[in-house]
This record gives structure tokens, sequence and C-alpha cells, in this order.
């Protein structure tokens, strides 16, 4: 009987165990097409066709600094939405985002050689 | 036929053994695959250029897996994220992947993992067969959205996601290109119908824990729609893309306690009590491990979603209830009072020590 006992105490720690999540929520944004932006970046028209033949791109920094309050806005001239960090932007679409809250973001940009974006947004 | 005493010493050995089975089991599975799991995006295939009618490119749970399948006699190679040779359909219909290209490693988890530094594009591949049926299903991450946090800007019925995966089929290059849409949270319909199915059969079970020694068996049709729910789910999917078997395992584990305790219990109420506490762990342990179907817009199976969900919170319910039912009744028959009486511990304690 102790050792059904400390099975099913075991079998329960593991399963409170895999209940764990992720708790980093990073910067906070917002969506106002009216923002005077305090960056703003242009995806040309072909450069999903570039992508593809293999040609690097730099269209943001591989690391952007901000500040709450300031904007940002992603103009996208392409016929193929892009990633961009905690962005898409689709084709002939134009985002623009408020940063609300400071935090730190890594995730995948497609138009940056590197494949990646670290945006920073301090308070 | 075989004494009651020694049934029950038999009856406690099989509780026991499946009791450690189902915590033994957990870690394995759990920590080290990464199977498809609920997801609130849907990636379609929206172009195959130029048209091909010799190769089936699909999307499983959700966004999770793209699978290819090749009609044998055709050759396709698939680039990875640096344009390396990744994937080789053979004509004979063995699939190989590089083992020196790094999208293999990156590919080896949902979210991207990294790729050693022997990995190198740019080094002759090193091929391994990973399928000999001319399919083959792979996370790739040019399919499925790789942010840790949701798409900044969107909303659900949003599209988040465009992107063009290389293939070489004969020799010819051809793109398919592939979007993935935001979808709406799921209905709480499901849920709601679950909790009160869940909650009506964990009464039963104490009312009739009164009355009848058997009375676990009040809930093995949730145990088996749970074993049901989790067995489609595990045969859904290729099994290349590793979903565990811990999805029909665990309310199998319950259904066979619960099984034994109905069956059994007739002669020893303590086993019937103290397998209403195991069939309740199992379910409370599997509805654990399923619970972000709840939230998910898609689940990686083929059953109707709206059986999956009420099969996860009704066990839920019904597990909780049992554990609480159970526990109670095995620690009553644990008290020095009832310890004088007929039928309970006290005789099966005498039969485990002799």
């Amino acid at each position: 009987m102790r050792a059904m006992v400390l099975a099913l105490a075991l079998a329960g720690g593991t399963a409170l165990g895999a209940c764990g999540g992720d708790t980093d929520a990073g910067p906070g944004f917002s969506t106002d097409a009216d923002a005077d932006p305090t960056y703003s970046y242009t995806i040309p028209a072909g450069a999903g066709d570039a992508l593809d033949a293999g040609t690097p791109l730099e269209i943001l920094p591989g690391t952007l600094e901000t500040r709450v309050g300031e904007a940002i806005e992603i103009v996208n001239l392409d016929e193929r939405g892009h990633n961009v960090g905690p962005w898409f932007v689709g084709a002939r679409e134009t985002l623009t985002q408020t940063f609300t809250s400071a935090g730190t973001f890594e995730g995948v940009c497609t138009v940056h050689p590197s494949g990646q974006l670290v945006l920073v947004v301090e308070p | 036929m075989r004494p009651p005493m020694l049934t029950s010493l038999l009856v406690r050995r099989v509780l026991t053994a499946l009791a450690i089975a189902l915590a033994a089991m957990l870690p394995s599975d759990v920590a080290f695959a990464d199977p498809a799991g609920p997801t609130d995006y849907l990636t379609e295939v929206v172009s195959i250029e130029p048209p091909t009618d010799v190769v089936d490119v699909r999307i499983l749970g959700g966004d999770s897996f793209v699978e290819l399948v090749v009609t044998p006699g055709t050759e396709v190679l698939v680039n990875g994220y640096e344009r390396e040779p990744y994937l080789w359909f053979r004509a004979d219909g063995a699939v190989v992947e590089n083992a020196n290209s790094p999208t293999t490693y990156q590919n080896a988890e949902r979210y991207g993992a990294d790729a050693p530094p022997r990995a190198d594009a740019d080094a002759a591949p090193d091929w391994v067969t990973v399928s000999d049926d001319g399919s083959y299903a792979w996370h790739d991450h040019r399919a499925h959205w790789m942010q840790p946090i949701r798409p900044a800007g969107k909303q659900a019925g949003d599209q988040i996601l465009e992107a063009v995966i290389p293939l070489v089929v004969d020799g010819s290059e051809v793109d398919v290109t592939v979007i993935s849409t935001w979808q709406p949270a799921p209905s709480t319909l499901p849920a709601v119908t679950g909790g009160m199915i869940g909650g009506v059969a964990a009464l039963a079970a104490w009312w009739w824990s009164r009355r009848r020694s058997g009375w676990n068996a009040v809930a093995l049709p949730i145990a088996v729609a749970a074993v049901v729910a989790g067995a489609i789910r595990y045969l859904s999917l290729p099994s290349e893309t590793g979903t565990p078997t811990t999805t029909w395992l665990t309310p199998a584990v319950a259904v066979a306690a619960l099984l034994g305790g109905a069956i059994l219990g007739r002669r020893d109420r303590f086993m019937a009590d103290a397998a209403a506490v195991l069939g309740g762990v199992a379910l409370l342990i599997w509805a654990g491990l399923e619970r972000d179907a709840l939230r998910a817009a898609i689940i990686p199976t083929d059953a109707p979603a709206w059986f999956h969900r009420t099969s996860i919170i009704s066990a839920a319910v019904l597990g909780a209830g049992l554990v609480a039912v159970g526990a109670a009744r095995v620690v009553r028959q644990l008290t020095p009072t009832d310890r004088a009486g007929s039928g309970g511990i006290g005789s099966v304690e005498t039969v485990g020590n002799s």
C-alpha cells in the first residue's frame, strides 16, 4: 500500500510540474494608425523573391532599442507578407505600433540576415 | 476458485503496479517529446508553383507539421533554411535527412532548437534514413508562427504568416506557399456540458458507494470515453510526429483500475475504494495533460473537437470526485474503530503479513 501511495504522489507531482508555463510577457504594443512614428522601415517590392533567391535583406536592425511611448511604422511594398519580430505585415500593408510597456523581445525576422530581431523597449 | 484472501492480495499488487506504471510513464513521455499540441493557428497550403500532381503537401496538427507525400518514381529535395539540402525523397520511396544540415536540428522542436557546431549548411550531405514509404512529416518553421507572443496588432481571423517552402521536384524548382490564420477561441459549451456530465457521474459514484461495493463501475463510461478520445488523437498523426502514448495510456490505467475495483471489489471494499482513488488520479492526470485543448482553437485529432473537450472536463470533474469519495472511504476504513469490523483493511493486512 505504501508503494501505491508513493506512486500516486509521484504521478500527481509530475502532473503538477507539467502545468508550469512561460511567464515572460515581453513588451506591450498598441495599434494606433494615427501615431507619428519614431521609427519607419520599408520592405521593398521583390523582397520575397530576393529571399527565395538566397539574397540576405537588412531592412531592420538586428537590435532595435526604443522607449515606451515611441511608435514604429513598417511599410510593406512587397507582394508577400513578412514576419518582422512580433509583427506580421501583410502584402502591401502598413503597420503602425506604439510601445506601451517595457520589455525585451527576441524572435524571428525574415528581413534581417540573422533571421532574428531583438527588440528592447525601455521605460 | 481462488480464495478471497489471495484475490485481495493479487488485486492489491495489480493496483500497485498500475500506480507505479502511471507514475513512471509520465516523465519520459512528457518531458522529451515535441508532438503537435493544441494551437490557435491554422496553416494552409495556398499554392504550389508550378503546379504538379506528383507531390501532396499537407499541414498536420493545425500548424505544427508539414507532411510531404511523393508519388513513387519521383525525386524531391526539400531545401533547409539556408537553402542547403535538408530532406531527400528518393524515387524508391526512401526518405533521408541530412545530418549535416542545421535545419535538421532546428526542426527537432516546435519553436526551434539550436543546431550543434558541427552542423554546416555548406558541408557535403550526410544522409540518414527517416522513412521508407515516400512520406514524411516535420516541424517546418516557415509554416508556423514562431514568436513567443501573440502576433502584435492582429486578432482572431487575421492572417499572421506567409512563407514559401522551396522544393526541387525531379530537378525543377517548385515553390509551396503557405499562409497561417489566427483562429477564434473555441466555444465553452463542450466544457460546460462535460462539467455537468462529470458532476452527475461523480454524484452517482458517491451515492452508489454508500450502497454497493462495486460502486466505481459508475465511472467506467467516462473513463472509456477518455481512452477513445486519447486513442483517436494518438492515431490521427503519423508516428514520426511523436504523439505520446500517455494520450491514451493514462485513461487506460483508469479504466483498468476502475474495472478491477468493480469486479473484485465485491469481496474487498477497501480495494474497490483504493481502485477508485487510483482511477480518479489517472483521469485527473490525463485531463491535466490535455488541458490546452480546452483553450485552443484547433486540437490535433481526427475526433470532433467537442467530443475531445467534453471528455477532458468530464474526466477532470469525475476524477476529482472519485479521489474525494474513494479517499474518504479509505481513511474511514483505516480508523481503529473500522479495523475491528469485518471485510475491511484488517483482513487484508492479515493476508499481506502472512
